[in-house]
């Protein structure tokens, strides 16, 4: 009988939930799901993360190639991100060229590298004007069940984080890149951020990490991303219902403690001997 | 427009010509708006409630369908992000409860892109859509702010001089760049996006300075409509 009314009206049946002030799931309001980080599942990949939050998983390989720079920037190396949600991880999706939504989740995560400074790009620099590094990072989602672009920011950034570059030297005489792949260096990270994603249930309930259900029913996602300082880096609303300064205020507040909590995750991740963890 | 930190001190005022638009500016289309702020502009169409096909119809509400095109080539993933904040504004803008299983096109054409460009191009739907009579709860009216480091200056954030619907060339100098949408009724948030390290004070700053200016915006919306009317009397 739950289970009929849960699909014929599925407005209802989370208002229900809602006078108690829990969710379908057992989650209060403000819980955000068990996540899990594991770093470097793919062993043939430069530098790959694995991430859980609930039911989503998306996973991240880094690859590095060698490549010649652009004209207009012949000291900087070139990181490419892309999101892809394939048919595979929902139903929501059907096979074929990127869509919207990925679309607009890789464009966030190149804003995102952008302006978080992630990796200094000289740092991928070999010798100018000749060659540089390019980091292709493929963040692929596996299992669709709500906030993947808070997922897929915690597996860009703890992949990239485990990427080391063998040293490369150009021989001057037949103009190749000579690789030495026992001296590597790890990249150099700048900093560490976190997204954190809202919804808005008839503009007064503020839901935190939503699920794929429940961003069906709720209107416009509000996500956060900030650094450890407690510096926003992008804060993304495209749309929905209209909210208030103080409800914006509150998503702020949150998504720093959030920030903080992922923290945790990635400085235990860090440590070369252990490679998992959960929050 | 640039202000000092303590929003009296107006270094400059901003012409009231930094804003034009021309209604019904395409003859075809359901209702069309020509929109510049500052150099940068704007051209839409609005074409609905229209008719849609049966597997995408909706039984309870219209379809908002938008289209942001380049000023050439076809739409990359940059167009795709800006026409997703576009939408996100018109689904809730529109009253579509009033129209069902019909959709609305949005063309939005990009003619000159010299920054704030999400904030010309949701000013210039929301003009559009008032020349196409479409029955809207509020106006949407955004404003784009910007912040850059005073660079002659040593001390901290007291400084930072924020300019409101900056050129590319500011944008470029700033250090952080956020879009405001607001509704025009409650002067609620309807949609935002910022980009940049900032830290909450700084946001909060900005959006106080963003929430002022819609009420610019908002006169300039209620003068267009006024020289739209008069002109049709005079015929």
């Amino acid at each position: 009988m739950e289970d009929i009314f849960k699909h014929i009206q599925p407005v209802e049946y989370y208002k229900s939930f809602l006078k108690e002030n829990i969710r379908p799931d057992t989650r209060t309001l403000q819980q955000i799901r068990k996540t899990t980080l594991n770093v470097g599942p793919i062993t043939t990949a430069d530098g790959s993360a694995l991430v859980k939050i609930g039911n989503t998983m998306v996973m991240c390989g880094v690859k590095a190639e060698l490549t010649q720079p652009t004209a207009e920037e012949p000291k900087k190396g070139i990181i490419v991100p892309n999101l892809d949600l394939p048919a595979l991880c929902s139903s929501k999706f059907k096979p074929g060229p990127p869509n919207t939504q990925a679309q607009v989740g890789t464009k966030f995560l190149d804003n995102l590298i952008k302006i978080a400074n992630l990796v200094n790009s000289e740092d991928l620099c070999i010798v100018p004007d000749k060659l540089v590094w390019v980091l292709y990072c493929d963040v692929t989602c596996l299992n669709y069940d709500g906030c993947v672009i808070d997922a897929a920011v915690v597996a860009l950034v703890a992949a990239l984080r485990s990427v080391s570059l063998p040293s490369v030297t150009l021989n001057e005489e037949t103009d190749t890149p000579v690789t030495n792949i026992n001296e590597k260096t790890p990249l150099t990270i700048n900093c560490l951020p976190v997204a954190s994603s809202f919804s808005f249930f008839e503009s007064e309930h503020i839901i935190t990490d939503p699920t794929l259900s429940e961003e069906d029913i709720t209107s416009g996602c509000l996500t956060v991303v900030s650094d450890e300082h407690e510096n926003l880096l992008l804060v993304d609303r495209p749309g929905g219902v209209s909210i208030t300064e103080d409800q914006l205020e509150i998503c702020i507040q949150r998504s720093f403690k959030r920030t903080k909590e992922v923290h945790k995750l990635y400085k235990a991740v860090h440590k070369p001997s252990e490679s998992n963890d959960q929050t | 427009m640039i202000m000092k930190d303590d929003m009296h001190e107006v270094v400059e005022q901003p012409p009231t010509s930094k804003f034009q638009c021309e209604m019904n500016a395409l003859k075809n289309a359901d209702g069309s708006a020509f929109y510049s702020q500052g150099e940068t502009s704007v051209m839409v169409a609005v074409y609905g409630p229209g008719d849609l096909k049966e597997t995408k119809q909706e039984i309870d509400k219209a379809l908002v369908e938008v289209d942001f095109r380049p000023k050439l080539g076809s739409p990359t993933v940059n167009e795709k992000y800006l026409e997703r904040f576009v939408q996100g504004v018109c689904e809730n803008a529109i009253m579509l409860a009033l129209h069902p299983r019909t959709a609305f096109a949005i063309i939005v054409q990009i003619m000159q892109d010299q920054g704030s460009l999400l904030s010309c191009a949701i000013n210039a739907v929301c003009v559009a859509l008032q020349d196409a009579g479409v029955s809207m709860k509020h106006l949407p009216v955004a404003v784009t702010v910007a912040l850059r480091k005073e660079s002659e200056s040593e001390l901290e954030d007291a400084t930072d001089v924020l300019i409101i619907n900056p050129t590319i060339k500011e944008e470029s100098e700033s250090f952080s760049i956020l879009t405001f949408v607001f509704d025009s009724v409650n002067k609620n948030l309807l949609c935002m996006h910022s980009q940049g390290p900032l830290l909450p004070k700084q946001h909060e700053r900005c959006l106080k300075a963003a929430k002022e200016a819609t009420e610019e915006v908002l006169k300039f919306f209620r003068d267009s409509v006024t020289q739209k009317v008069a002109a049709g009397l005079e015929l």
